[in-house]
Parts: structure tokens; sequence; C-alpha cells
């Protein structure tokens, strides 16, 4: 469980000429509670205070008022961290800037030499790690001949390797071409399956979060508000209040129910099909 | 600007005269086709199918192996005048990692530096400039760039670039890591540039609904070669097209068929989802057979 109590979040900067101090606060009292194994989504306008949480959650950076615990442990108690940054692992947006390795194998043995994974084992743990994924590539490929696609894979690869149990993913699928983007959502979840871990993701697409257990949904810093899915796919101002737009499928219902036109709120291109051929 | 390609094709391995003429597979492969003035385009393509290197050619960041490319029928490259290639503003992905002074107006008026422009003239410019990309000239011009938003700091970067007042703005995934009303505010502005100052625009784009919703034309590169190119609505409801590239036809464009293929609307393009229900309900209430 990660637990958020009141957590705050402010930027400071020094101005040298006038030796003054600005803080400007990207989060606001911020309370909430992840579960194992849930999926969680982060939605909200760029700049409203998702990334910045996420940051807080594995102590990358901490509250500056407030308090967050990673399975009972304070992320402001140094000798905690650890543990925290092996339980909960960031995929970012862009592969290129989080590969350390030259090989697909020496990217993956990387995180697992930091956290003292036994040596003779390492060997065994990559292979299962690329399995996992279902990256094609043997460990000897260089990383620079992976498509933009596979790095995501091989991003996610590495971080699963060390058993997360709280996995983020900030924006990982933006800079992926439409096939690579379903390929690597596909893969995650069957990961999931195999081995469980809480997913706490950020997008600024629905489609992408339409299966998620709640959505929390940000606005200015603030934790505005927070839900199933389905309580928010049927309130499209709010969504556009916070960016979002609603899937077609899912305008498309909303609008015809409007209309007083009976069709389920998850109509897809088989129930229009039979609405317009009872009808004609 | 008008841009021809004729026969155009490149690899990056150099023939050497010595040895058997051994040729790396090119990433373009015979390219022949013409961008005109005042098109909004967008390519599309797999990662590897040689966008970037046919974008390249046209900023002249490359030139061709074979083949050669015109700028308003002047080739740059024979002909001498790589000058040509300034009035083509390239603008990379997420621009806004390459901005680096510590004021707006610095930053967009970096490019300016070599022209040594009078003061007066280049303040003109830079307010110009930030007039098209919507940036409040006094309320900007001193602040940081590093402080303001994603959607800002973007708009600061193409400000840097429509500074130099190319005629081709060539944009790779403009909208990457851009929430809807920032994406919205870009392509507002790209169709206003289009259309007020007949800017011709090309931008990379993984993302169909955004090329359905604002391109004119579609170019979709595989393997160095244009398998498809004409309007998006046509191209992107090509089955064989869609099964090649593995994508998912843009829902707007499916149920726009549809309703096409049952008579409820006569409308050729593609329907927001407003629009569709708005059909649907007329037909079914002129049937009068709504079960309520």
């Amino acid at each position: 469980m990660i637990e958020i109590q009141n957590a705050s979040f402010s930027y400071t900067e020094w101005e040298d000429e006038e030796d003054t101090q600005y803080t400007s606060r990207v989060l606001h009292q911020i309370t909430s509670s992840i579960k194992p194994n849930e999926f969680v989504a982060l939605l909200g306008r760029n700049g409203s205070g998702k990334s910045s949480l996420t940051r807080l959650l594995n102590g990358i950076e901490l509250p500056s008022e407030g308090s967050v615990q990673v399975e009972g442990r304070f992320t402001h108690v140094s000798q905690s961290i650890p543990l925290i940054r092996r339980a909960v692992q960031i995929v970012f947006q862009n592969p290129e800037n989080q590969q350390v390795g030259m090989t697909v194998g020496e990217d993956i043995a990387f995180g697992l030499s930091n956290i003292g994974y036994p040596q003779h084992q390492i060997q065994e743990r990559i292979a299962w790690a690329i399995d996992l994924v279902g990256l094609d590539a043997d460990e000897d490929r260089p990383v620079t001949h992976l498509s933009g696609g596979e790095q995501q894979k091989l991003a996610l690869a590495s971080v699963l390797a060390l058993s997360p149990r709280y996995l983020i993913l900030d924006e990982a699928t933006s800079m992926l071409d439409p096939v690579a983007r379903k390929q690597f959502v596909r893969t995650l979840h069957e990961a999931r399956k195999r081995q469980p871990f809480a997913l706490i993701y950020i997008t600024h697409h629905l489609e992408e979060v339409l299966e998620a257990d709640r959505w929390i949904l940000f606005r200015n810093g603030h934790l505005y508000l927070d839900g199933s899915p389905d309580q928010f796919l049927t309130n499209e101002a709010l969504l556009s209040e916070c960016g979002l737009e609603l899937p077609y499928y899912h305008a498309l219902a909303l609008s015809l129910q409007g209309k007083g036109i009976p069709v389920s709120t998850s109509l897809g291109i088989e129930e229009l099909r039979e609405l317009l051929c009872r009808f004609n | 600007m008008q841009i021809q390609l004729n026969n155009v094709s490149f690899t990056y391995e150099k023939k050497k005269r010595k040895t058997t003429s051994f040729l790396a597979p090119p990433v373009l492969n015979q390219l022949h086709i013409t961008i005109k003035s005042g098109e909004m385009l967008a390519i599309a393509g797999k990662s590897g199918s040689g966008k970037s290197t046919f974008l390249q050619l046209l900023k002249g960041f490359l030139a061709p192996t074979t083949g050669n490319v015109l700028l308003d029928d002047i080739d740059p490259n024979s002909s001498r005048k790589p000058e040509l290639f300034d009035q083509v503003g390239y603008i990379f992905q997420y621009p806004e990692h390459q901005l680096f002074s510590t004021t707006v107006f610095d930053d967009i008026a970096f490019g300016l530096q070599s022209a040594k422009l009078p003061k007066e003239i280049k303040e003109q410019k830079v307010r110009k400039a930030m007039e098209v990309v919507q940036l409040d000239y006094e309320e900007f011009k001193d602040r940081s760039p590093f402080e303001l938003s994603g959607g800002e700091k973007r708009r600061v970067a193409i400000a840097g670039v429509v500074v130099l007042e190319p005629k081709l703005l060539i944009l790779d995934e403009p909208t990457a890591g851009l929430d809807l009303p920032s994406r919205t505010a870009l392509f507002q502005l790209l169709h206003q540039m289009n259309e007020e100052q007949g800017l011709t625009i090309i931008w990379v784009s993984h993302q169909l609904d955004e090329i359905v919703n604002h391109a004119s034309r579609l170019l979709a590169l595989k393997n160095g070669i244009f398998i498809a190119d004409g309007s998006p609505v046509t191209t992107l409801s090509d089955p064989e097209l869609l099964e090649s590239f593995g994508w998912e036809e843009p829902s707007a464009l499916v149920v726009s068929r549809m309703l096409r293929q049952f008579g409820i609307t006569s409308s050729n393009g593609k329907l927001s989802p407003e629009e569709a229900a708005d059909a649907i309900s007329l037909i079914l209430n002129q049937q009068q057979i709504l079960v309520k």
C-alpha cells in the first residue's frame, strides 16, 4: 500500500540578483492511497501535478509538507529509500533517455547488479525478463538496433526484472506509433497477469485507461476527483475541464442517450449496427 | 513554397569507386512527388520507415544520393544555392528541450543574430513572431522560458523558427506529450499560419485522429516508399492500407461509413460524435419508431 497524507510539494528558486527566494507550489495537500495490484490512472492537464506526485512516490523528491509511505516506510527516512526505490519503479516517455547498457542484456543487468541480485542468477533473470515482455531480441542485440516500441519494451523489461510492487508509467506510450502503442499496452497487461503489481498510469489518452480500477483527476496541483472510470465517462464537461476528451464511441453513446435513444455506455460498432438494422 | 522530388533515392552508405557496386538498401527509394504551396500535409509511418530522412532532404541536412529536390523549381544542391534551404523552418521533436536563453525574447531572436539587424527591426520581427504563436509580447518577452508551461514553451520554440519567416514549416511530431487543450491550440495556430500566410506545413504524426482532423493530404511511408498519397479520409478507410500498417481505422471514419451505408448521411467526410448522433436521431424520429 502507498499512503499519501496531506502531501504538498514546492519548488524553490533563488533569484540571484535580488537574493530573494521564490517558491512555486505544484502540489497542494494531496491525500490518497494506492492498494497493491490496483490499476490507477492519473489524469489532468500538463503541469497539473501528475508527474510531480509520482516523483514523491519513490522518494526522488520529498514532500515539503505531509508524508508519503510505501508499505509502511516513510520516504523521508533515508534508510528506507533503497527499499522504496526498488518497490516503486518508473518508465518514462522517452526510451532513449532510460537506457544504460550497450546491449539488451547489459541494460537489464544494470538494475539487477545495483540491487545486489545474485551474480549467478542474473543471466537467467535477463532471459526471464525478455520473455516476460515478449521482446523479440536476444540479450546481445545492441540497444541502438531496436525500434522505438522495442526500446520501450526493453525499458519495461529492465524495471520488471526488479520485481516492483508498483509501476509508474509516465506517458510511456506517447512516443510510440499506434501499432507499437497497442502492443506495449497488451504486453503490460499480460506481464501483470504473470507477475502482479500495481499500475500507476499517466496519460492524455482515455482509451488506454478504460480498464483502470480508478481514475484520479488533477487540476492546478490539487487532487480534484477520484472515482471509477464509469463515474467520469458520463460527464463530458468535467473531463474537458481537466483537458480530457472522451473516446469517440463514448461521446457518441452520450449524445445518443441525450436524445433518448437507448444505447449502452459501452457502445461499439456492433451495437450501432444492430440499432440501425432494427429500425431500417 | 512548392516542393518537387524527382526520383529521389537516398542511402547512408556511399558507393566506393573501386569496390564492386555494393550499396546498402536505400532508406528512400525513387520518390517522385510534388507538394504544392499552401498544403497541410501529414506524414505517417513506423519508426525506421524513412520519415526523418525524407524531411531532412527538404531542409538540406542531407542531399539525395540520386535524383533531385526542387524548392520553387530550383535545386539548391546542384545550383549551389544552399541559402534556399533557409526558407524551410524545421521544428524538431520536443523543441522546448532546445530552449537555452534566459529570456523568451533572446531565445526567439537567436536565429536573427547573424543577420545583424538594427535593434528596432529585430524587435519588430520578434514581436510579430510572438503574435503569430499567440504569446503576448509584453507579458512574456522578459520571462525565462523555463518557467513556462509545456504548451507555452513549445510555442516559444516555434516562434524561434517562425521569426525567420520560412515559407515551409516542417514539424516532427509536434503534439507528442501535449495535453488536449495545448494540442487544439497548436493546430489552431498551424491552420492560421497556413491560411493567413500561405505557409506550407508538413508534419509527422502517429495519431490517426489528428491526421483526419487536420491534414489536407496524407503521405504514408513504408520502407522508403510512399504507399499512400491522398485525402486522409479516403486513405485511412482503405482496408488494404490499414492492414499493411497494422493501423486501426479511426472510429470517426468507421461510424461515418456505416451511416452512409444505411443512407443516414450523404456526407463523404467524417462526422463528429455529435453530428453522427444528430443524423441517427433524425432518421429514427422520421420513422417514428422510437420505443420510449
